[in-house]
């Protein structure tokens, strides 16, 4: 019997003709009422899951991370007192400026408003890095706007659907976002990156970068609003001959356990 | 009924793996539990159950992870295909079962291979707007493949657990003579 007449090809042929129709409904956006059915039955068994797991977890990280902890908790001290002190330094500042906007008769600009979302699904292979959003059309929201996740930028929106969202992360290879340094206003890229996690490109030679430094969105993408934390410069990867300057990044957020964000509306 | 046994069976294992992955760095366990559980399944020559796993099982991952339709579901449906034609071929042999984890790394590669050529074949067409980088693939495959054999005997006995109940209502139904 020749191999297009068994049950198999049968069976794959049947099989990829429904993948294909399947497909071709889910790009129109008419599965999405599934998927709603599939992303939130599963909720209360994780959410419990989650909950008799946190303790174990908790005690485990404390025992493991004992040392660094002890490290860490000095070097966080130390920080607290600069910090303070320059807490002091920006609200002395913001006086001066709320005194000279008052005189200038500058508008004060509106406060962002952000709509809350939680993490229905998150990647778990790292192969595309996208989180699945409960947030929807209804709320708002449109692709290309910023999420947010403990005051730091953590992903785009990539698509908006009836019932859910589809967001990047910023750690992709494909995901790029405006920059800039918080100190000198030094725009550059931000990129993601397979190996660093992020990538500050495209920074002028002549702009001083230094480990430390705050890095914030730049605002020129018209979804994405101005002065959004994305974390701080790590080390510069490149070398005096180079066109641009180059920078790691690191955020303190964790990327892959990311249970509620928020939704940055421009 | 059947179905959903299987799809509970589905939910369970989905939260298991989503809930694990957020805790422990651990690579694609999730995915690779429905994996492991399509090959087991497929070894069974009496029925057909590894085409629900493969096909409601990668649908389920494919929809929930917010993939282009396929990406999953089809790479299940072949893995588990072929391993049902090539357990046949070896029907007779004793303990057919020891070529699960030869099989099981063997598949484990061509999913990865799959995922990557299907999402680009989709992205070239419009058809998504995710993309998958070969680097993203060849990450930790080694450790995948590790964490698979690891979850290759706890999945079986899940397995074993969902055959047993599968079972017991097919006598309840020929108990109560509804064949």
């Amino acid at each position: 019997m020749r191999f297009i007449y068994s049950r198999w090809f049968v069976i794959f042929f049947c099989s990829l003709v429904g993948v294909v129709i399947l497909l071709f409904l889910q790009t129109r956006g008419l599965t999405e009422p599934v998927q709603r059915l599939i992303l939130y039955a599963p909720k209360p068994l994780i959410s419990s899951i989650t909950f008799l797991a946190a303790p174990v977890r908790q005690f485990g990280s404390t025992i493991t991370h004992l040392g660094r902890l002890s490290k860490q908790n000095i070097a966080l001290e130390a920080r607290l007192r600069s910090l303070e002190d320059q807490v002091v330094e920006t609200n002395q500042l913001r006086r001066d400026n709320e005194v000279l906007r008052q005189e200038l008769k500058f508008i004060q600009s509106t406060d962002a408003e952000l709509v809350p979302c939680s993490v229905l699904s998150r990647d778990p292979e790292g192969l595309a890095d996208t989180l699945v959003l409960s947030c929807n059309k209804k709320d708002g929201i449109a692709e290309g706007m910023a999420v947010i996740a403990a005051g730091r930028l953590a992903a785009k929106l990539v698509y908006v659907g009836q019932f859910s969202s589809t967001a990047r992360l910023i750690i992709h290879d494909d995901s790029t976002v405006d920059a800039r340094l918080s100190n000198n206003g030094g725009l550059g890229i931000l990129r993601g990156s397979f190996r660093s996690g992020l990538i500050l490109e495209q920074l002028s030679q002549n702009i001083e970068v230094k480990k430390g430094d705050l890095v914030v969105t730049a605002g020129i993408n018209a979804l994405i609003p101005k002065n959004i934390m994305i974390g701080e410069i790590g080390e510069i990867v490149s070398t005096p001959n180079d066109s641009f300057k180059r920078a790691t990044i690191i955020s303190p957020l964790e990327f892959k356990s990311l249970d509620y964000v928020f939704v940055e509306k421009p | 009924m059947k179905y959903l046994v299987f799809l509970i069976a589905f939910v369970i294992l989905w939260s298991v793996g989503q809930v694990l992955t957020a805790y422990l760095p651990l690579f694609r366990i999730g995915p690779n539990m429905f994996l492991i559980l399509t090959m087991i399944f497929a070894f069974d020559e009496q029925n057909f159950h590894f085409l629900i796993v493969s096909l409601g099982g990668g649908l389920f991952m494919d929809i929930a992870l917010g993939f282009p339709v396929g990406a999953y579901t089809l790479s299940l449906l072949i893995a588990g295909l072929v391993m049902h034609i090539v357990s046949e071929k070896i029907h007779g042999m004793q303990n057919s079962i020891k070529f699960l984890p030869l099989s099981l790394i063997i598949s484990v590669i061509l999913v990865d291979i799959w995922l990557y050529l299907y999402i680009l074949f989709c992205n070239a067409f419009k058809l998504t707007s995710l993309t998958i980088h070969w680097q993203a693939l060849q990450n930790g495959l080694v450790w995948q493949i590790v964490y698979a054999l690891l979850l290759l005997i706890p999945v079986y006995g899940y397995a074993l657990l969902i055959q047993r109940v599968l079972l017991l209502l097919e006598q309840r139904k020929k108990g109560s003579g509804l064949i």
